[in-house]
């Protein structure tokens, strides 16, 4: 006989509302005040983390146009370039909470999401509890995550993209802000489930962790191998946090503007006239109109970042390797001639000029 | 709010209005160049001749007003054309003149935004608008006017102004050089030889070349009065008599004026070949009086050839004359053709030959053609206008078909006239190499011919023997029509053929998705060769493409799982040809 067993569910989504890690969407507008406001507190954030964390700043900025746009980042480089410490530093500077979840051939999607679990009270009487898992965080690190099956791979990205994860038929809503950072090695891809290109769509931007200059070395040997100068400071609250990526979705666009984003994701398709050469030649498949999307809001981020009010085609440029490397799926004659997914982009922004010519 | 746009627009109207008058004063120096090239084309002749070059290459002179007409009319509609385009190009509208602001004065778009915020294009609360638009004024209020410079096309119009004075200038400059003769011994030279010997000798012409002269003379004057003549033949035939009588009057450009006139008459007869001699809408013009006594003449004088011109005129007016106008014409061939000889033909018109007779005489055929007009005469009298018509129209093609060849006719005359100034220059060249003196050697030569000359020295003075000499020629023909079909067949184009090779795990290439020509390639014995470590050619690089084509679109294929896609791709880049 079935015996209906009462759980405990405190990120359920009736109760989400009145739970303290959801927090309600300010109502803040752009005025002259609050975008120098915005450039101080994201300025503070930026100086933050780039004291802890050296030679990376190009780094930094993107991370933090993927946080300020709600998106979520795919990181690329080789194990000790400081990708764990980048996330959490970021975590501390805005006093979120991190999780780390380390991506394993048997990781269980009910590894990263969490499970229901008997539990009795103090009566002895059985009920099903929900023990989150690592997901339910505001900043989650997604370590080596073509090293667990498409399975549990799926959980993750199911939850990046709902911001909310589905346990026992019930869907619980993520913390917010809710950001992953997904990491990548791109050596050792034996016995590796590399990620579909679909589900790479789902992050807004890849970023490419160079290997430090000589200085950067120096500087690291100096500085972090003596005793801890301190934890990081906090400098910016969750709430300023959640009030920038509002303030992020008002930021003014242009039609000329969303035109050349138009005009940059049509012409990574190789069958589109007005192609550049280099990509009908080494592209197979170009960007998705969500591709676009990301486009402009990693632009509008940066924008913000820059202290203006408004996108410009400049903003476009900036984020376009980012935004666009990951979703060029390049032919086989590219791997083979030695042909870049950064290399076709920088072809995409040389070919499709946005100034018109004078 | 509308500001910025109102400003906007209006330095963008200024700088269109600059550029369209750059485009326009661009055109207008093509133009120019083109009508200064154009009046070169059409004064060429007279340019060449005022140095007394004689310039067979050139066209005819109509021949060369067509052409100038035409280098200037296109040069117009090109240059037009061109400015359109380009002004079209560079034409900005206001978004454009925002955005190239916002390049110059580092406002990232900003203007540009501002722009579609005043249309109301750009979505936001009021609150972004007004900082928007209050950047954009305050970035506005900074801008000098930003009106481009004026780039006028100075090279072009340069160009076409020194063009243009050359086009004016230098025919008065280069007559005023060619009357100081500066150039008088090279233009000589660079024309004939001939004239270089005239020049320095410069002796009389003989008596018996004059008279040659003076007979080409009077024959081109009176072909120039032939009514029926075309301008263009008239106008040779002036220019041929202006030279011979200027060889009469300057000995010393005697010989280049005979060759001018040679010329001109070699012209004549090929634009008389080409498009004929006589002129239909003259002939049309000519009243039925004038007609007949010029036809009369003709046939009186020979020029049989423009006798056939106005008999076929007439054959057409007879066709379509009324009885009252054939009643008229009859008047009119009773007044000015001669009646035969043996009276009235009415009784022995049935008997009498039309067409011409073997072994005629000219006087006789000259009598059957009068009793053939009187003919045509009578039956016009009595209104059968049928009848006279077809025998007009006979009348012509015999004289047609005669005039080439009998003596007097006009294109025969002319040539005679053509031969006589052929002579007459040989006559004039053998004159300016009889001179004086001195000279020593030995020749070898021979020829046919006398030569007399003064002089002292060592040699021979006359010499006779028979002439030899070398040619060069040309010749068309025409090969055997009668070829035969060459072989057939051919490489074909097919998916995979048998010999060939077939894309791996069976998958056909149109599933695929990949385009491929499966021509037998040998593609075994490529295979084989690369691998025995043999140079792995073009042949190999194609056969990889073909192959990592068909592998790459069936990796994607699920039965591929994922961590086995990473080994296919690096077997292709193991096995790339170098």
């Amino acid at each position: 006989m079935h015996t209906q067993v009462p759980t405990h569910d405190p990120h359920a989504a009736p109760a989400a509302a009145a739970a303290p890690v959801h927090a309600p969407a300010p109502d803040v507008a752009i005025t002259e005040q609050t975008l120098v406001a915005a450039q101080e507190s994201l300025g503070a954030l930026k100086n933050e983390i780039e004291q802890r964390l050296y030679g990376q700043s190009s780094l930094v900025i993107q991370a933090i146009i993927g946080l300020l746009a709600k998106g979520n980042v795919l990181i690329e480089g080789q194990p000790g370039l400081g990708k764990t410490l980048l996330v959490k530093i970021m975590s501390a500077a805005m006093q979120l909470e991190f999780s780390r979840i380390q991506f394993t051939p048997d990781l269980m999607p009910a590894d990263i999401t969490g499970s229901q679990t008997l539990v009795h009270d103090e009566q002895g009487k059985p009920s099903l509890e929900f023990r989150p898992g690592p997901v339910f965080a505001n900043i989650v690190l997604a370590d080596e995550i073509n090293r667990a099956t498409p399975k549990t791979q799926s959980a993750l990205l199911e939850a990046m993209q709902e911001q909310a994860v589905t346990v026992a038929g019930q869907p619980r809503q993520l913390p917010l802000p809710f950001f992953v950072i997904a990491t990548q090695n791109p050596i050792e891809m034996e016995g590796t489930y590399p990620l579909p290109e679909a589900q790479l769509d789902r992050f807004l931007l890849k970023l490419e962790v160079t290997f430090p200059s000589l200085e950067t070395l120096r500087d690291i040997g100096l500085h972090t191998t003596g005793h801890d100068h301190g934890s990081t400071s906090q400098v910016m609250p969750r709430q300023r946090l959640i009030e920038l990526q509002e303030l992020v979705r008002q930021i003014a666009v242009a039609p000329h503007v969303a035109e050349y984003a138009a005009r940059l994701v049509m012409g990574t398709h190789p069958d589109q006239p007005g192609t550049p050469e280099p990509i009908k030649k080494y592209v197979r498949y170009g960007a998705s109109p969500r591709a676009m999307q990301s486009l402009i809001l990693a632009g509008r981020a940066y924008a913000l970042l820059s202290g203006r009010a408004w996108l410009s085609e400049d903003d476009l440029r900036q984020v376009a390797h980012p935004v666009l490397r990951h979703r060029l799926i390049p032919s086989f004659d590219a791997k083979l001639e030695g042909v870049t997914n950064n290399d076709l982009v920088d072809a995409l922004l040389g070919a499709i000029a946005a100034p018109p010519p004078v | 709010m509308a500001d910025i746009a109102t400003q906007i627009h209006r330095w963008t109207a200024a700088t269109n209005r600059r550029r369209l008058t750059e485009e326009l004063l661009r055109a207008l120096g093509w133009t120019l160049i083109a009508a200064a090239t154009a009046f070169a084309i059409w004064g060429l002749p007279k340019l060449v001749s005022t140095f007394g070059i004689v310039a067979r290459w050139l066209p005819a002179e109509s021949t060369l007003l067509y052409m100038a007409v035409a280098v200037a009319s296109t040069g117009l509609v090109v240059s037009l054309g061109r400015a359109i385009v380009r002004y079209r190009r560079r034409r900005d509208d206001d978004l454009a003149t925002a955005q190239r602001l916002d390049r110059a004065g580092g406002t990232e778009d900003l203007l540009a935004t501002a722009l579609a915020v005043e249309a109301g294009t750009v979505m936001g609360s009021p609150d972004l608008q007004a900082v928007v638009h209050g950047k954009a004024t305050k970035a506005i209020g900074s801008v000098q006017r930003p009106v481009e410079r004026m780039h006028a096309p100075g090279r072009v119009l340069g160009f076409a102004g020194a063009a243009t004075v050359l086009a004016i200038a230098a025919p008065f400059l280069l007559e005023g050089i060619a009357q100081q003769g500066w150039f008088a011994a090279e233009a000589s030279e660079s024309d004939d030889a001939e004239d270089t010997v005239a020049e320095q000798e410069a002796p009389p012409l003989p008596e018996a070349t004059k008279e040659r002269i003076e007979k080409a003379i009077a024959a081109l004057q009176r072909y120039e009065k032939n009514p029926a003549l075309r301008r263009e033949a008239k106008e040779h035939m002036a220019a041929a008599r202006e030279h011979l009588q200027r060889a009469l009057t300057d000995p010393e450009r005697a010989l280049s004026s005979l060759s001018r006139a040679e010329q001109a008459l070699k012209q004549l007869a090929k634009e008389a070949r080409r498009n004929g001699m006589f002129d239909q809408e003259q002939l049309q013009s000519m009243s039925d009086e004038d007609l007949t006594k010029q036809m009369s003449e003709a046939m009186e004088r020979g020029e049989n050839d423009t006798a056939a011109a106005m008999a076929e005129e007439l054959a057409r007016r007879m066709e379509e004359a009324n009885e009252r106008d054939l009643e008229k014409l009859a008047e009119q061939f009773k007044k000015n053709f001669k009646p035969s000889a043996g009276g009235s033909s009415s009784s022995s018109s049935s008997s009498s030959p039309s067409g011409p007779q073997a072994g005629e005489s000219a006087e006789e055929r000259a009598e059957r053609w009068r009793k053939t007009l009187e003919e045509m005469r009578e039956e016009m009298e009595r209104g059968e206008s049928g009848m006279s018509s077809s025998k007009m129209r006979e009348l012509s093609e015999e004289l047609g078909n005669g005039a080439g060849g009998d003596p007097g006719s006009m294109e025969r005359g002319l040539d005679s006239t053509r031969s006589d100034i052929e002579r007459a220059r040989g006559e004039a060249l053998s004159e300016a190499n009889k001179g004086e003196g001195e000279g020593e050697g030995e020749g070898e030569g021979e020829g046919e011919g006398k030569g007399e000359g003064k002089g002292e020295g060592k040699g021979e003075g006359k010499g006779e023997g028979k002439g030899e000499g070398e040619g060069e020629g040309e010749g068309n023909g025409e090969g055997d029509p009668s070829g035969k079909p060459g072989p057939g067949g051919g490489p074909g184009s097919r998916f995979y053929p048998p010999g060939g090779f077939a894309p791996p795990g069976g998958i056909p290439a149109e599933k695929l998705g990949t385009p491929h020509v499966g021509a037998n390639k040998g593609a075994i014995k490529i295979l084989e060769r690369v691998s025995a470590g043999g140079p792995s050619g073009k042949d190999y690089g194609e056969l990889h493409h073909e192959y990592s084509e068909v592998a790459e679109s069936s990796v994607r294929r699920e039965e591929i799982p994922l961590t086995r896609r990473e080994y296919i791709q690096k077997y292709f880049e193991a096995v790339r040809p170098q």
